[in-house]
């Protein structure tokens, strides 16, 4: 049995939690981070695709909901989900905080902008190279803006990036700014320990303060008593809410679960795009209720995405040169839920999309099938179980048909929100203002988990800003 | 019902895979068969059990505890075709199984959807050495132009300090 003892553990290495480690470590606490997955160096990682599914995906990229109709992916390494990210540097948009407030979730809106502009002085945010920017993305960008839809440039945090194409796969070289380049480093500079491998499987608590986290560590799962005066759970949307559920808090845990759920439609141009050669996304578009942004990975990505059995699937991989990818997403309603799963051990994701996100996406699909045309695209393929191709501008309207429901066609997700939200009013959040979890002393969430309902944009931002906003309020209680 | 009766009874009802093995032989027939009909055609140059064996080597290298209802999966893919009037999946002629996939796993209904997922693994496999990504066009990281000039660039944690 081993021992561990801190002034803070953080049980969880991502956005949230590499944020909230390097603020208590910079004030001097003595800070665990205590992270599920391996602890993999940019020198560690290849552009091997499947090695890397394996080493640093949550279920080797393999977690389904419970209907299995949606894929949702997400980091299971130190760094956690930052280390796949596309680095993609939005803010939540202003309805979405406001939605946020309207139940219950008390921010000081002037203080959260501060912590957003020091994430992204910190992560160096600003537009992509241009010499990293895809045909791919340019063609999205250049067919919608011809299609008549609202074309932006992203702003990102890539660093030195190469260009390599493969952030979904981590970053060879350490050229991205994840957690696992800044942060927890930083936090490390600072007297922070990592203790990777290690699952925390239960946290004890008495009388609203929490006791001990048990749990165990390394390949042979040495069990493991670690003690703390603050524990802060940042083990992301899913992962959070499935750790208090195990611990036996379960007050509106696992609720309010969102997602900006997508899928992807791939187009097929006459000549080749070789969208593989650059940043996976560029690019955004914004329209009715969803985003739409370029996508693209290596082959066996491609292969997985691509619709279709038999001819029709080896036709578009003999054309995989000519290929371009583009997704739509809708922020979902918080009508998810996390649920600890007593027949298979471990948690499971309850998420059906409603008619009104399916609509959401079906306007989408059609903008993108309109920028794609609008690009120069042969034809337009679809999501759908059943092999489907827009041929031609004029028959974007089949697509309300092709799409009529979630069962004919596949949607994903690497944006979980929810599940332990944020809210002053105990009968509907997890965590109260300071993040702390009501009717608990020392115990504090601060990650996606926290969103009391779906931002619509790339989380990551928020995630972190959010965090270095929870910072100051949590470690007042340490 | 505890997290160790499912798994018990898993591995009660799954056969037991040879030591350094993901699939149990007759699983791997199934996705074997499976993969034989599948990537006839596809631009891939990896053959049916090269793939499987690609597949088994990721599933291995993973921590998934989902990774357990693949093999649940195929052992459902091997018997539905009894509901059929046929023989298990892994022991008819490449036409009929075939048929099958076309038939009844592509349009997915009811349990046949649940097996459709075995095409993303069979893929997966396939398309997971560098031959058959240069079939498909794919230029490996390592060989881009632009990469060899940028593959020199500072790590970003070199570059930038802790705020």
């Amino acid at each position: 049995m081993r021992h561990e003892a801190a002034d803070v553990v953080v049980v969880g290495s991502g956005a949230g939690g590499s944020v909230v480690a390097h603020a208590a470590a910079s004030r001097g606490l003595t800070t665990l981070v205590v992270e599920r997955g391996p602890y993999v160096r940019g020198r560690d990682m290849s552009h091997r695709e499947v090695d890397m599914f394996a080493r640093l995906y949550k279920d080797s990229g393999m977690q389904l909901n419970s209907s299995m109709d949606l894929v949702v992916l997400q980091g299971c390494c130190v760094g956690g989900s930052t280390v796949l990210a596309t680095n993609v540097m939005f803010r939540a948009p202003d309805d979405a905080l406001h939605d946020w407030e309207r139940h219950g979730a008390t921010l000081d809106r002037a203080a959260l902008t501060t912590s957003y502009e020091t994430i992204e002085h910190a992560l160096g945010a600003g537009p992509s190279k241009p010499g990293n920017i895809t045909k791919g993305s340019r063609l999205l960008y250049e067919g919608a803006r011809a299609a008549g839809y609202d074309a932006h440039w992203m702003q990102t945090a890539l660093g030195s990036c190469t260009g390599c194409g493969g952030c979904n796969l981590g970053c060879v070289g350490d050229h991205k700014p994840s957690a696992l380049t800044t942060f927890i480093p930083w936090a490390e500079a600072k007297g922070a320990r990592v203790l990777a491998d290690t699952t925390v499987e239960r946290i004890e608590w008495k009388r609203g303060a929490v006791t001990s986290l048990l749990g165990h560590t390394g390949g042979k799962r040495e069990p493991l008593v670690i003690s703390a005066k603050v524990v802060v759970v940042a083990g992301g949307a899913i992962g959070s809410s499935a750790l208090l559920l195990k611990s036996g808090i379960r007050k509106n845990v696992g609720t309010r679960l969102s997602f900006n759920a997508g899928g992807t439609l791939l187009a097929e141009f006459p000549s080749p795009v070789d969208a593989f050669d650059g940043e996976q996304m560029s690019c955004y578009v914004t329209g009715e209720g969803y985003t739409l942004e370029p996508v693209f990975s290596p082959p066996v990505s491609v292969a997985m995405m691509t619709p279709g059995w038999f001819e029709d699937h080896a036709r578009l991989m003999a054309k995989y040169r000519n290929l371009a990818f583009a997704a739509a997403l809708v922020g979902t309603l918080p009508n998810g839920r996390v649920v600890q799963s007593r027949f298979f051990g471990h948690e499971e994701i309850r998420f059906r999309l409603e008619p009104a996100d399916l609509a959401k996406l079906k306007s989408g699909f059609k903008a993108i099938t309109r920028a794609w045309f609008g690009a120069g695209a042969k034809r337009v393929i679809l999501p759908t179980h059943a092999f489907a191709a827009i041929g031609h501008p004029g028959e974007v309207d089949r697509i309300d048909a092709l799409c009529a429901s979630t069962r004919l066609f596949d949607i994903g997700s690497s944006h979980p929100q929810g599940g332990n939200p944020l809210s002053d009013d105990p009968s509907v959040g997890v965590v109260d203002r300071n993040f702390a979890v009501h009717g608990f002393d020392n115990l504090f969430v601060c990650d996606a988990s926290v969103f009391t309902s779906s931002i619509r944009v790339n989380p990551m931002n928020t995630v972190m800003a959010l965090a270095d906003y929870a910072a100051p309020r949590i470690l007042a209680r340490a | 019902m505890t997290t160790s009766s499912f798994e018990a009874i898993a591995h009660w009802v799954l056969a037991r895979p040879r030591p350094g093995a993901f699939f149990s032989d007759r699983e791997r027939r199934t996705i074997t068969g499976v993969a034989e009909v599948l990537l006839c055609g596809e631009p891939s140059k990896t053959t049916p059990e090269a793939a499987i064996k690609n597949l088994e080597t990721f599933l291995l290298r993973g921590r998934s505890r989902r990774a357990l209802r693949i093999r649940l999966m195929l052992g459902l893919l091997e018997i539905l075709p009894l509901t059929l009037g046929r023989r298990p999946f892994s022991r008819l002629a490449p036409a009929l199984r075939r048929d099958i996939v076309r038939a009844h796993i592509a349009r997915g209904g009811h349990l046949w959807k649940v097996c459709s997922k075995v095409r993303q693994l069979v893929y997966l496999g396939a398309y997971s050495d560098e031959v058959s990504q240069s079939a498909v066009g794919f230029v490996q990281v390592r060989l881009r132009a632009r990469y060899q000039a940028l593959s020199g660039a500072r790590p970003f944690v070199a570059a930038e300090g802790s705020p």
